[in-house]
């Protein structure tokens, strides 16, 4: 709880937290927002488009207008404030579900290499180095592309996690090092604290702080990295729609409709650096020796 | 150090196979079918067999895997008689959507994507490592605390929306700049630079923050640094003190970050390309991937990975070059 | 002739915290002086503040060195000050030296920050100040990086640092804390000679009274930012006026005493 009081000590984190608050909320509210609004992300609105200037949002800033909040696509008329609540929804589900993998796979492979060392900490070790060096987005971009018939979004959970957990199991490798040689521990073993004992009771305690910190970072991350992956097609499929999928489909609109891709970027801009202002905020309130950067 | 760098060259080649083969089983265990990437939507099923029967997918997949590794080192032919295929050293595949081998296909496109790298890189480094230098000097000043915000602004931009936003500002609205286009850089130097730019600073937005923030806390710790006292009692200008005795070592760990990020850069690179329609390696990757064009994708996956391994081999000697300590050590 | 005094200096480091409080020395020409005293006594504040130093602390009081008065001396003419006519020696050698140059590069640096003098030439000063500082094979070893000395070659070669310029005045900030017992006590010796060669004044800073007691001419012994007790070594160590005085004297094993029960512990008085 003293993290958590000196987290909003920090006038940015706080704010960083509000609007990460703000953005889950409106992920899971998105069924009430686009009721309230009156519209759905997958309706089509012929009559909000110009078919004499190729299909452009009728009105001012992209077709912004009562019925529809933040305007409409070019051409077929989606109404782009639906599409940008169920966007986060899908983002935010695939980034935390991505993480939760990392994070799962880093503490399990992190701890068996600083724990057990010698060849298995080597091959981990190395596994960790290739993977965090590797073209990750040239990777995946491969997967996705290997396997067309998978659900896209699992598919993108899977390989955003795979990639990501060397970033959690470093890490904890390094804590579980210093921990495994540290007094306490030794300690315990003194006392006749079994093997297991020692893990639950002793070592993993001390890993939240550290894990807490790169998961915090990880999620932005894995949203900017979905979304990308999404602009190049490989990512979320239409119709469910993305942020990163309908920058992608604003490019060819950039010049005559710019705020269809200002919006959706805005978005996602919006959230990577809260998460990111979050998470430095978290990493100095668990490590006060941090703040004097 | 003659040792140090055999045992380097020797695990850089291992790992070289292993990636090979993780993205053969990739490519050839996964749903997919490559001759029907191969041949593209509308297909007949005698094409398909004939296509199998040319790729050698008939085969067992070691073989297979070998007759790849075979093609890279020496070449190779796909089929025989008259429908032979000639796919010369170094042979990445063939590409039977655009009927060309991989590798000419990978190699002409490079220079685009060289200049579009290299200069973001460079823009990057000086700007980052300038950035960090002076807020680190001046910690909790103005400056410090206006460039940590924005580096953490372009850290949290998405490359594809800095791209639009500055094409929508500079050629657009304001009228500054051409869009981009492939300019060789022999012919028309001013020309090139103008029609880079806008690549440029989209890519180097992203990684200037992150390296701002690198060298700001590399450059403190550095600081307080009981040499750099020394080097204070020794009546050494400020400004030798700071760059020689301060910022050579606050570098040690930028070199290896930025080694690790070269992976990352190819993946910008990508989009960037993407994004402004440069015929680079990423443009080609990202046609490739909406054509189902296996053997492109498979063969710039690959040499992406190489390009990785080489250069992280290349700045893990640089180090030690540059660190005495890890020169002893080797 | 008066070489450095220092008149009421009082350091402050914002929040109330003193470390130094109204502090007079006196150091002659070709004179050691030992300045003694616990861990946070303010002695090596004092040092740092005498070489202008110190960062994010309030200085006031007078350091007058050789009749310039440095407290208001601008920074250029305090660096050129530096190294040059008032040199210093850390604590921990390791620490001290860069490990990313040579040793003789280090030293040649120092030398060239004052004299017009090319690489050559100045690589040349090093190896011969390497020579003097007693490096055995000197012309080899100036290639090397810090990490390949031992702690007391380390320390030898921050001497040689400080001394090729030939400095009016050497600040030592226990120098030989760091060392082994037996390089200690060379390192002692070494300064001890230098001294009489070169001429140079010493004020060694230590908390270490046999230190002073084997190189010293006149002591200044100093607790929580004051000086305690002031005079010859002699005299000082013959009839101790303070307890405090008394108390590091008697911290001192002696190899002709009898020995002790237990080592005697500092009280703790104002």
């Amino acid at each position: 709880m003293t993290v958590l009081r000196r987290l909003l000590a920090q006038r940015s984190a706080a704010l960083a937290l509000a609007v990460v608050a703000l953005l889950v909320l409106t992920a899971l509210a998105a069924p009430l927002i686009t009721w309230l609004a009156g519209t759905s992300p997958t309706a089509f609105h012929g009559e909000a488009v110009d078919p004499a200037l190729g299909g452009l949002p009728r009105g001012v800033a992209g077709g912004i207008s009562s019925g529809h909040w933040l305007g409409v696509e070019p051409v077929n008329g989606r109404d782009v404030l639906a599409r940008v609540v169920y966007g986060a929804r899908v983002s935010l589900l695939i980034a935390v579900l991505a993480t939760g993998l990392s994070v799962a796979l880093g503490t399990a492979l992190g701890l068996l290499a600083g724990f057990l060392g010698g060849w298995a900490d080597t091959v981990i070790g190395r596994l960790m180095d290739l993977l965090m060096s590797f073209p990750s987005l040239i990777f995946m971009i491969a997967l996705i592309s290997a396997a067309p018939g998978a659900d896209r979004r699992l598919l993108l959970v899977v390989v955003l996690g795979f990639f990501g957990w060397p970033y959690v199991g470093r890490i904890v490798r390094g804590q579980a090092m210093v921990l495994t040689r540290g007094e306490f521990v030794a300690a315990a073993r003194v006392l006749g604290a079994s093997r297991r004992a020692l893990l639950v009771r002793e070592v993993l305690p001390n890993l939240t702080g550290p894990v807490l910190v790169v998961a915090t970072m990880s999620i932005p991350a894995c949203i900017a990295t979905e979304a990308g992956l999404s602009f190049l097609g490989v990512g979320v499929q239409p119709p469910t729609p993305s942020w990163g999928q309908m920058i992608a489909t604003a490019v060819p609109w950039y010049a005559a409709d710019p705020a269809y891709f200002l919006i959706p970027g805005a978005f996602l801009f919006a959230t990577v650096l809260a998460f990111n202002v979050l998470g430095d905020a978290v990493r100095d309130a668990l490590d006060p020796r941090s703040q004097r950067r | 150090m003659i040792l140090y760098l055999l045992r380097r060259l020797a695990v850089t080649a291992a790992i070289l196979v292993v990636i090979c083969a993780a993205s053969f089983a990739i490519f050839y265990l996964m749903p997919a079918d490559p001759a029907q990437g191969a041949c593209g939507k509308a297909c007949s099923p005698e094409r398909i067999a004939e296509i199998r029967a040319t790729l050698g997918l008939n085969r067992p997949l070691p073989v297979q895997f070998w007759d790849y590794l075979v093609g890279i080192v020496s070449g190779r032919t796909y089929g025989t008689g008259a429908q032979a295929v000639n796919c010369p050293f170094p042979c990445l595949g063939f590409s039977f959507q655009t009927d060309q081998p991989v590798w000419p296909m990978l190699t002409s496109r490079l220079p685009v994507s060289i200049s579009i790298a290299l200069g973001a890189a460079v823009l990057w480094l000086a700007v980052g490592v300038a950035a960090g230098v002076v807020s680190a000097l001046r910690r909790g000043s103005l400056w410090d605390r206006a460039a940590m915000t924005a580096a953490l602004g372009g850290v949290s931009l998405p490359i594809y929306f800095t791209a639009l936003v500055l094409q929508y500002l500079l050629v657009v609205k304001l009228n500054v700049l051409p869009y981009p286009r492939v300019v060789p850089v022999t012919q028309d130097p001013a020309g090139w630079a103008q029609s880079m730019v806008m690549p440029w600073i989209t890519l180097a937005m992203l990684y200037a923050g992150v390296y701002a923030r690198i060298t700001r806390g590399e450059m403190l710790d550095s600081l307080g640094q009981n040499y750099v006292r020394t080097a204070r009692a020794k009546g050494l200008p400020e400004v030798t003190v700071v760059r020689r005795h301060a910022l050579r070592p606050a570098l040690m760990p930028i070199v290896t970050i930025f080694g690790m990020d070269l992976g990352a850069l190819l993946g910008g690179a990508l989009i960037t390309e993407s994004v402004f329609g440069l015929p680079g390696v990423g443009k080609l990757a990202a046609d490739a991937i909406a054509g189902a064009d296996q053997p492109v994708i498979l063969g710039v996956t690959l040499f992406a990975a190489a390009f990785v391994v080489l250069a992280n081999l290349a700045v893990d000697l640089v180090y030690a070059v540059l660190d005495p300590r890890v020169r002893a050590v080797g | 002739m008066t070489l450095l005094t220092v008149r009421d200096l009082t350091v402050d480091f914002g929040s109330g915290i003193r470390a130094v409080d109204g502090l007079d020395l006196d150091l002659d020409t070709g004179q050691v002086l030992g300045v003694v005293g616990e861990s946070g006594s303010g002695k090596s504040v004092t040092s740092l503040a005498v070489l202008g130093l110190l960062q994010g602390a309030t200085v006031s009081g007078e350091i007058r060195f050789d009749g310039r008065e440095l407290t208001t001396l601008d920074q250029r003419s305090l660096r050129r000050l530096r190294g040059d006519r008032i040199a210093m020696v850390f604590q921990d050698p390791l620490s001290c030296l860069n490990p990313y140059y040579t040793v003789a590069f280090q030293i040649a640096e120092a030398y060239r920050a004052h004299h017009r003098a090319g690489r050559r030439e100045a690589h040349k000063v090093a190896v011969r100040m390497l020579e003097r500082v007693g490096i055995p094979e000197p012309e080899r070893r100036a290639r090397c990086y810090p990490h390949e000395f031992s702690g007391g070659m380390r320390q030898r070669v921050m001497i040689a640092m400080a001394l090729c310029l030939e400095p009016d005045l050497l600040i030592a900030d226990e120098p030989t804390t760091a060392l082994d017992v037996t390089v200690q006590a060379q390192i002692l010796d070494l300064l001890r000679e230098l001294r009489r060669e070169v001429g140079t004044a010493i004020m060694l800073i230590t908390h270490d009274m046999g230190v002073v007691a084997g190189l010293a001419d006149h002591v200044v012994v100093m607790h929580q930012g004051h000086a305690v007790e002031r005079g010859a070594v002699r005299d000082v160590f013959r009839r101790p006026q303070q307890p405090y005085t008394r108390g590091l004297l008697a911290c001192v094993p002696r190899i002709d005493g009898p020995l002790p029960h237990r080592l005697p512990t500092l009280e703790m008085t104002g």
